[in-house]
């Protein structure tokens, strides 16, 4: 399962950082052409609607490693398992989260967390899988990502970015949907995707595709290759239309005033927050940003506070952010990680993995915030009231998308494979 | 058994090796099981140096370890003279046969062209001699023909110069690796394992290679991958085990019968399929054959001899002190009596004790209890591989033909049966016989097909008014991503290193290099990301995706390497060659391994002139050359 592994690729494509930012900016204008001369927001205003066919779209913000529930939502300052991690109030009364938090405490109004999420699988690798898919890992169906499965039931066919967009590192791919619901991966959301800008001028890149094109007619069409020609052209077309797409400005943060950068926080994870809301404000169905380091078997309390520093303007800024611009309620954004850590700390000052208990956070999407579902035993060590699965978690989002999770997908065998399998929606969510 | 003749030898002297591997075995091993396991036994051969006993501490812990191993060498001997007993009882297996087949290419033409006749479909033409060398490279060497060897090839009058070139290609050293890492993708993308960076590819690779240089037989072949116990670093084979989640039974299971047989008796995994015979029971008796597999991780200190637990976190955390990091590896070995069982579906808390059978043995085969896991192994190989299993040849002519012909009589290529329905059966089963009772010659197989008129024909176009008629044509395929890499390196004339990767193709791997944890990552590596796919895919399912087409189109990589200046292939062509009729042909044999076509020469023609710059106007029909999809197929 190759899709495991980080994208190397992506990094290294990078290698000669040959185009500049400015370089970037020049060329996605000059790409943009006749549309140039509109601003960003207009762009918006003309395309959105329009490209949306069901309006909806999904961020995910992606904790790699498994963040404790103790050090983020689910602090249990009156036990000893909550290992001295201070709490505090938010926005909404009764609920208190760890001290870590202090934006997201302030946005509480419109999140809501599950505190009783109950898993068995506590391996990263098969966990990210089954969090991203659904499904446990098998030889024998490469199950598609839940983002991938969403963007294949209401992303536009006709759209000319990538439906699916990975911020920070590759992720839990397309599977058996195949290739045009690959998420498109971007390293590090302050360059410019990789290999997006011709390295010469446009008119020239154009005449190089049109040569291109009557070479092949005349050569390998002639010979029999029809079949493969035409697939080869429609994924160049696919790919230049990108290239060539005004909607490439979404991914020049430059364009947002720095306060509001400031507020995401000048960091990858808080710019890639940014970068998620400027993809599904111009019709990106899914996006994913992925944060690491939540592998915390040492220090977990120093390390979470530092991760935190970073996740929480990010996390709470995309929230209000959305909220001003009126996309909260189309936009179902998920803060997750695929485990827990364990209630007891250990001699290194750490947690271990832990699925038997964990939390996350929802908010958008029609999901009703300020309020917490479910409750983990005062020791943290079970799931004392209202156990959600990860079937029941996957459910609720199809739920939130308007997604039907018992369509079926067809593997190459033929196995007909459900979105979802199982569970029930957490109806509290909609409540 | 070394632990044994040491213990009765009665001195003192201790190899140490044997005790770490015991004093591990019993207590800090951290079994990574997914099946019903039995507790480690000590039936592990220790080697290594030896110490002598000083002091009363000393001897007091030696004295505990001898009386460790004076229980577990009891325990072996119980073990021993229980196979002895359980020898008669294994199920007789029928012993191998080699007949020398008639059957040969004019045989399969024969076959074929009745076929084709009975469809009133007819045959595309002869392939030229450029397209058959293009080809014939491509499929049998993974590597593009340099544009001398088109060249003379084509000049040569030879009648027999078809066959000539696929004996000489067969004997290359780059017809072992090109299948070895076909085979390679086919089991990585599939594999399961939980750690991919556990399995080694590079020594896998090297490992098949070999036996595919030395032309050992499928049978063989199976038959190490199958049973393959030991480090992972030394025993190349033993890596397809690791990557089934570290020899799990139900990966095992699925993947040697998918692989081997072609057979997806893995569906069963959790229910009875609609559309299949197989019943459940039956794939989890499959998987009992694969129980008590068992992996260790190791790691060597610099004397070469294996650290305990602390000694290996100290030695791995070496690199922080400037000291070269020792590389751990990964050990597979055997329980002595492994049990397996099966959830019961009623009762999800209940496990069903399950005896391992084979699902296409005869009803008379049982196997007796308490089998090693290496001795059940090598049962189950035996089943899998023998000459009364149809289903194994079968699998692996289906493969290589739609490799070599782009269709084949099952597709996709490991969905066989048993209730699937062939192209023209008739000629698999009769070609697959063949191939069995011939021994399972690899190179035979290649050359009785490769000879073939039907491999030699023209490509032909799908879309027709008749559709598709098996084997009338050739039909085109997408290179895979070894092919393309070094397609790419050959158009472009780049330096490659397989090793470590250099010149220009190194910009590739640069930064992927520095994250990769266990040794460099190769470009050939980084491009295998980019441009990989399922070769268990059918061919209509692997089409190119965005990065890649971005990739060929906008990287500096490849335009770099694209540009006419000093240095670059296209800048030397130019100053070299003052003629650009002479250029163009030059370029066209390099990238695609053929001459231009008339019109194609006479819209470069018109390009040059409209661009005015020579330099940029061969710039940009080497961009179109090198991003074509003739340049990504097979054809």
């Amino acid at each position: 399962m190759y899709d495991f592994t980080k994208s190397i690729l992506q990094v290294s494509m990078n290698g000669d950082g040959a185009s500049t930012r400015r370089g970037f900016l020049r060329r996605v204008v000059a790409g943009a052409a006749g549309v140039s001369a509109l601003g960003f927001s207009d762009l918006m205003a003309l395309n959105a609607d329009e490209l949306r066919k069901r309006n909806m779209s999904c961020i995910l913000l992606w904790m790699g490693g498994g963040p404790s529930q103790m050090e983020t939502f689910d602090p249990k300052p009156e036990n000893k398992n909550g290992g001295g991690t201070p709490v505090i109030d938010t926005s909404v009364s009764g609920i208190r989260i760890a001290g870590y938090w202090p934006k997201l405490a302030q946005a509480m109004k419109d999140v809501t967390i599950i505190r009783s999420m109950t898993n068995k699988e506590g391996n990263h690798e098969r966990a990210t899988y089954q969090l991203h898919t659904g499904y446990a890992p098998s030889g024998t169906v490469k199950h598609p990502s839940f983002g991938a499965a969403i963007c294949n039931e209401i992303g536009d066919p006709k759209f000319d970015l990538p439906h699916m967009v990975s911020v920070g590192g590759a992720t839990i791919g397309a599977g058996m949907l195949g290739v045009s619901f690959e998420p498109f991966v971007v390293q590090d959301p302050l360059k410019p995707p990789t290999n997006v800008i011709p390295p010469v001028p446009a008119d020239r890149f154009v005449r190089r595709l049109k040569l291109m094109s009557t070479l092949e007619r005349e050569g390998y069409v002639r010979a029999g290759g029809g079949d493969r020609v035409s697939e080869h052209n429609s994924i160049y077309h696919q790919t230049v239309g990108m290239v060539m797409s005004p909607r490439m400005a979404a991914f020049n943060l430059d364009a947002e005033n720095a306060m509001i950068r400031d507020a995401y926080g000048r960091t990858p994870f808080g710019q890639g927050c940014l970068l998620a809301r400027r993809l599904v404000e111009v019709g990106v169905t899914f996006v994913e940003v992925r944060s690491n380091g939540w592998d915390t078997h040492q220090k977990t309390n120093e390390r979470v506070e530092k991760l935190a520093g970073t996740v929480d303007p990010g996390f709470a800024t995309l929230v209000e952010d959305l909220k001003k611009r009126g996309l909260l309620e189309k936009t179902l954004v998920i803060w997750m990680g695929e485990f827990g850590r364990t209630p007891k700390v250990n001699p290194n000052a750490g947690r271990d993995h832990f699925p038997k208990v964990f939390n996350v956070a929802i908010a958008g999407g029609g999901v009703k915030g300020g309020q917490v579902i479910g409750a983990s035993s005062p020791d943290g060590t079970d799931v004392k009231d209202r156990p959600v699965t990860v079937n029941d978690l996957m459910r609720s989002f199809c739920h939130a998308l308007k997604i039907d999770p018992a369509k079926e997908n067809l593997s190459p065998q033929g196995r007909p494979i459900k979105i979802v399998d199982g569970g029930s929606v957490v109806k509290e969510l909609f409540a | 058994m070394a632990l044994k003749s040491l213990f009765r030898a009665g001195t003192i002297t201790l190899s140490v090796a044997t005790l770490v591997l015991v004093a591990g075995l019993f207590s800090a091993e951290r079994v990574e099981a997914t099946d019903q396991s039995t507790a480690p036994d000590a039936g592990v051969n220790g080697t290594g140096g030896t110490i002598e006993v000083a002091d009363a501490r000393a001897s007091r812990e030696v004295f505990e370890a001898l009386k460790t191993l004076r229980n577990a060498v009891q325990k072996h001997d119980r073990i021993e003279s229980e196979n002895g007993r359980r020898a008669a009882a294994l199920p007789r297996r029928p012993e191998r046969k080699v007949v020398a087949p008639s059957f040969d290419s004019a045989t399969l033409d024969s076959l074929i062209d009745r076929s084709l006749a009975a469809a009133k479909t007819e045959a595309a033409r002869r392939t030229t001699d450029e397209e058959f060398v293009r080809r014939v490279f491509l499929d049998v060497t993974g590597e593009l023909p340099t544009p001398e060897q088109i060249v003379s090839f084509c000049r040569n009058r030879d009648r027999e110069k078809r066959g000539k070139l696929i004996d000489y290609l067969l004997a290359s050293r780059e017809y072992a690796e090109n299948w070895a890492r076909y085979w390679r993708d086919v089991i990585e993308y599939h594999a399961v394992n939980v750690n991919r960076n556990k399995v080694r590819s590079d020594v896998f690779v090297s490992w098949l290679a070999d036996e595919f240089a030395k032309n050992a037989p499928w049978d063989e072949i199976a038959t190490k991958m199958i049973v393959a116990e030991g480090p992972n670093d030394k025993n190349g084979a033993v890596n397809f085990a690791i990557a089934q989640q570290d020899g799990s039974p139900v990966e095992m299971a699925g993947e040697v019968s998918r692989i081997f047989m072609g057979v997806q008796i893995q569906c069963a995994q959790c229910h009875d399929h609609p559309t299949d015979s197989w019943k459940r029971k039956q794939f989890h008796e499959f998987a009992a054959f694969f129980a008590g597999n068992r992996v260790r991780r190791e790691v060597k200190g610099e004397d070469g001899k294996v650290l305990n637990a602390q000694q290996a976190k100290k030695a791995m955390q070496a690199k922080t002190k400037g000291q070269p990091q020792p590389k751990p590896y990964f050990v597979l070995f055997s329980q002595p009596r492994p049990k397996y069982t099966m959830p019961d579906l009623k009762d999800p808390q209940k496990q069903i004790p399950v005896v391992p059978k084979f699902f296409l043995a005869s009803s008379t085969d049982t196997i007796p209890d308490g089998l090693s896991a290496t001795e059940l192994r090598k049962l189950a190989a035996s089943y899998i591989t023998g000459q009364d299993n149809p289903w194994f040849a079968r699998a692996y002519v289906n493969r290589i033909w739609y490799v070599l012909m782009g269709d084949s009589f099952y597709n996709p290529v490991d969905d066989l049966g048993p209730d699937r329905t062939a192209n023209l059966p008739e000629i698999i089963d009769t070609l697959a016989d063949a191939w069995a009772k011939g021994g399972y010659d690899i190179r035979w197989l290649f050359r009785v097909i490769l000879n073939s008129k039907a491999y030699q024909r023209e490509i032909r176009s799908v879309n027709t008014k008749t559709g598709r008629t098996p084997f009338a044509a050739n039909c085109a395929s997408r290179l895979r991503a070894d092919q393309i890499y070094d397609a790419l390196a050959h158009a472009l004339d780049l330096p490659i290193d397989g090793a470590g990767g250099g010149g220009a193709m190194k910009g590739i791997a640069k930064k992927a290099a520095a994250q990769a944890k266990r040794g460099p990552l190769t470009p050939r590596d980084a491009l295998n990301k980019l441009f990989g796919a399922d070769p268990s895919l059918p061919n209509d399912d692997v089409l190119g995706t965005i990065p890649q087409a971005l990739f060929l189109m906008n990287s500096p990589q490849v335009n770099k390497a694209i540009e006419a200046r000093p240095g670059t292939m296209l800048g030397q062509l130019l100053m070299s060659t003052p003629d650009n009729r002479a250029v163009l042909e030059a370029l066209y044999l390099r990238v695609l391994a053929r001459r231009p076509t008339t019109s194609e020469v006479e819209s470069c023609g018109r390009y040059l002139s409209a661009i005015g710059d020579r330099r940029t106007g061969f710039e940009d029909i080497l961009w179109a050359l090198v991003n074509s999809t003739e340049f990504l197929s097979r054809r």
